[in-house]
C-alpha cells in the first residue's frame, strides 16, 4: 500500500542516508534522496512526492530556504507536500523557525530511532489522508 | 527636559530682579538724598532773601522809602508764590497782589521774635508750600511787623522728576541688555545641554551610535567630546557583545550537528544491527550492542545538555516569557518522563489540588526545568522507589515539590549542586548515568522566572526538591526589584 507514496529525502550525511533510505524502503515507501540543496528543488518538482524528509544544515542551499521556495511557490504539485524536517539542529528559534515556515513536523535526529522516524512519517501521513 | 531649561531662565530671571530690586534702592536713596540737598538750599536762599526784605523794610521806615527793587526781585524769583507786609494787628500792608491790601489775615503769630518756617497749603490751589515768616524790627516800635514770604516745593519735585526720568532712562537699555544678554547666555548654556540630554537619552535607549556636535571648548566642550567617547567605547563594546553572542550562537549549532550527526549515525546503525537488519546476533553480540547503544545515548544526552548549558548561559538569545498554560508544560514533562519510566518499577503519585493557573513563563525552558527535576528523581532512585509530586499554589506563586525515597545527596556536597557538572560521590560510585548539568539548568531557568528553589536530602533516605516561581508578570517584577 505504502509503495504509492513517495518520499525525498534530503540529506547530506551518507551514512544517515543510507540506514534511513533502507529502513523506509522496508516500511514500503518509494524513496528518491537529494544530497545537494540546490538540486532539491528540481528534484523535489520532478518527482512530486507527498513527503519529504528535509536536513536543514545542506551544501548550496539549506534546508529553511528550501522549504520558503516551496512554500512561496505557486506550484500547486510542489507548496502543499508534506515536509518533516528531519535535522540535528534543535534550538527553539529553529523549531520555532521551521514550523513558521510551514513544516509539518519536527524531529531531532539523534534523539529518534529510525524506526521512530517511520512512525512519525506514517502519522503525518495519516493525518493528512494518505494513507 | 523644560524643567533644566528653566533652571538657567530663572536662575537669569533671578538675577535681572535682583539688579532692577537694587537699582530701585539707589534710586530711591539718590532721589532722597538730592531732594534733601534742593529742601536745604530752597529754604535756605529763600530764609536769606525774607531776611534780606525784613532789613529793607526795616531800613526804608527809616528813609521813608519801600525796597521796591528788591521786592521786584523777591517777585520775579521762580520759587516765591507771594509775600506780604503785615502789620502787628495782622493786615496786609503790602503785598505782590495789590487785591490783598488791607486785607486780615487770622493764624498771626504774634509777638514772634526770631523768624520762622511753617508747612502751608497755599490759600490759591492748596498746593502744599512752605511759608517763612521773618520779623521786622521798626526802630522805637513796641511791636513786630512781619515779612511773610511764601515759596513753592516744586523745585523739589521737579529735581526728583529729573533724577527717576534719568535714571529709568539709565536702567531700562541696561535692563534691556541684562534680558538679551541673559537670553542668550541661557540658550548658550541649555543648548548645548540639550543636545547632550538628547544623546544620553538615546544611549540609554541602546541607540549608541549617537553622536553630540561638539562646538565649544569650554566644559560643554568637554563634556560633548568625553560623551562621544563613551558613547564609542559603548558601541564598541556593544558590537563585541554581538559578534561574541553571535559566534557563539553559531557555534552551538556547528557543535550540535557536527556532534550529533556522527553519534545519530552510530545509534541508527547499532539500531539496525539490534533489528537484526545485517542478519541475526546471538545474544551475547546483542548484549555488547545494547551497552554500546546506551553509551552512546549518554553522549547524546551529554551533548544535548551542553547545548542546553550554552543556550542558558546566552540569555539573550535563550529567554521568550508569555502567557502560558501550565498543565501543558506539566503534562509535557510528564509525558517525556513516563517513557523514561517505563524500564522501571517506581511509583509515582501525583497530588495537585488546584486547577493549574496560567503562568509567565518561558514555556520550553519550564518544560526542561521540570524534566530534569523529575529525570534526577528517577536516576537516583532505586526499583520500587517512590516519587511524590505536589503541586500547589500559594499567595502569587506557583510551588512545585518532587519528592524521592532515592539515594539523596552527601551533606558535605550540597553547596557544590547547582554548580556546573557537579556529581554526587555516591552517584559516581553508584555508575548511574548522568552529565552533571541538569540542576545547573534547573537553577538557571528558575532564577529567569525570578523563582526560588531549595532542595532537602539526606543520604540514603531522599530527596526533596521545591521550588516556586511568581505567576503573573506583576509578581515577577516585583521579585525583580
Amino acid at each position: 500500500m505504502n509503495s504509492a507514496i513517495k518520499i525525498i529525502l534530503v540529506e547530506d550525511d551518507q551514512l544517515l542516508r543510507e540506514i534511513c533510505v533502507k529502513k523506509l524502503i522496508v516500511a514500503g515507501f518509494n524513496v528518491a534522496t537529494v544530497i545537494d540543496g540546490g538540486e532539491a528543488i528540481k528534484k523535489i518538482k520532478e518527482e512530486k512526492p507527498n513527503l519529504i524528509l528535509l536536513d536543514i544544515m545542506l551544501p548550496a542551499l539549506n534546508g529553511f530556504e528550501i522549504l520558503k521556495k516551496l512554500r512561496e511557490d505557486k506550484d500547486p504539485n510542489t507548496a502543499k507536500t508534506l515536509v518533516i524536517v528531519l535535522s540535528n539542529l534543535g534550538q527553539d528559534s529553529d523549531m520555532e523557525k521551521a514550523r513558521e515556515l510551514g513544516a509539518n513536523g519536527y524531529l531531532i535526529k539523534a534523539q529518534f530511532t529510525t524506526d521512530e522516524i517511520v512512525s512519525e512519517v506514517k502519522k503525518v501521513l495519516k493525518e493528512n489522508g494518505f494513507i | 527636559m523644560n524643567i533644566r531649561l528653566n533652571i538657567f531662565k530663572r536662575v537669569l530671571l533671578l538675577m535681572i530682579l535682583a539688579s532692577l530690586f537694587a537699582g530701585l534702592i539707589v534710586l530711591t536713596y539718590n532721589i532722597i538724598q538730592a531732594s534733601t540737598r534742593v529742601r536745604d538750599s530752597l529754604i535756605e536762599e529763600n530764609t536769606l532773601a525774607a531776611r534780606l526784605a525784613s532789613r529793607a523794610v526795616e531800613t526804608g521806615s527809616l528813609t521813608r522809602l519801600w525796597p521796591l527793587e528788591l521786592l521786584k526781585h523777591i517777585d520775579e524769583s521762580q520759587d516765591t508764590l507771594f509775600w506780604w507786609v503785615v502789620s502787628p494787628s495782622g493786615k496786609i500792608l503790602l503785598s505782590d497782589d495789590v487785591s490783598l491790601q488791607n486785607k486780615e489775615i487770622d493764624n498771626i503769630s504774634q509777638g514772634l521774635a526770631s523768624e520762622k518756617i511753617e508747612d502751608l497749603n497755599y490759600y490759591k490751589n492748596g498746593e502744599k508750600i512752605k511759608i517763612i515768616i521773618e520779623p521786622i524790627h521798626i526802630k522805637n516800635y513796641p511791636e513786630f511787623y512781619y515779612f511773610y514770604l511764601g515759596i513753592s516745593l516744586k523745585r523739589i519735585s521737579a529735581v526728583q522728576k529729573n533724577i527717576a526720568e534719568g535714571s529709568i532712562a539709565f536702567f531700562i537699555p541696561i535692563i534691556l541688555c541684562a534680558f538679551i544678554i541673559s537670553f542668550y547666555l541661557s540658550k548658550s548654556f541649555t543648548k548645548p545641554l540639550d543636545s547632550l540630554m538628547e544623546g544620553v537619552s538615546y544611549v540609554s535607549k541602546g541607540n549608541v551610535n549617537h553622536k553630540i556636535e561638539v562646538t565649544s571648548n569650554d566644559e560643554f566642550g568637554h563634556l560633548a567630546s568625553a560623551f562621544n567617547k563613551m558613547s564609542q567605547k559603548l558601541k564598541e563594546n556593544k558590537e563585541r557583545d554581538e559578534l561574541i553572542s553571535q559566534m557563539k550562537s553559531d557555534f552551538i549549532s556547528i557543535a550540535a550537528h557536527q556532534l550529533r550527526t556522527p553519534l545519530t549515525g552510530i545509534k541508527w546503525v547499532f539500531e539496525a544491527l539490534a533489528n537484526g537488519d545485517a542478519g541475526e546476533l546471538n545474544n551475547e553480540q546483542k548484549e555488547m550492542l545494547k551497552k554500546g547503544y546506551k553509551s552512546n545515548e549518554r553522549v547524546i544526552k551529554l551533548a544535548n545538555d551542553l547545548l542546553n548549558v550554552a543556550s542558558i548561559e546566552d540569555q539573550r538569545a535563550g529567554i521568550k516569557f508569555e502567557n502560558c498554560d501550565f498543565e501543558q508544560i506539566f503534562n509535557d514533562a510528564l509525558s517525556s518522563f513516563q517513557n523514561l519510566k517505563k524500564n522501571k518499577n517506581i511509583a509515582l503519585n501525583i497530588n495537585k489540588h488546584e486547577k493549574f493557573p496560567i503562568i509567565y513563563a518561558d514555556k520550553e525552558k519550564m518544560e526542561l526545568a521540570l524534566f530534569n527535576i523529575l529525570d534526577n528523581a528517577l536516576k537516583y532512585t532505586p526499583h520500587n522507589g517512590i516519587i511524590d509530586i505536589n503541586i500547589k499554589l500559594e499567595k502569587k506563586n506557583l510551588i512545585v515539590i518532587v519528592k524521592d525515597n532515592g539515594i539523596g545527596i552527601p551533606i558535605k556536597e550540597q553547596n557544590l549542586l547547582y554548580s556546573k557538572f557537579f556529581r554526587g560521590s555516591n552517584v559516581v560510585r553508584m555508575q548511574a548515568e548522568g552529565t552533571g548539568l541538569g540542576l545547573f539548568i534547573v537553577k538557571n531557568i528558575i532564577d529567569w522566572h525570578r523563582g526560588k528553589i531549595a532542595i532537602k536530602s539526606k543520604e540514603g533516605e531522599g530527596t526533596e526538591v521545591l521550588f516556586s516561581i511568581p505567576i503573573t508578570k506583576k509578581e515577577r517584577n516585583i521579585n525583580l526589584q
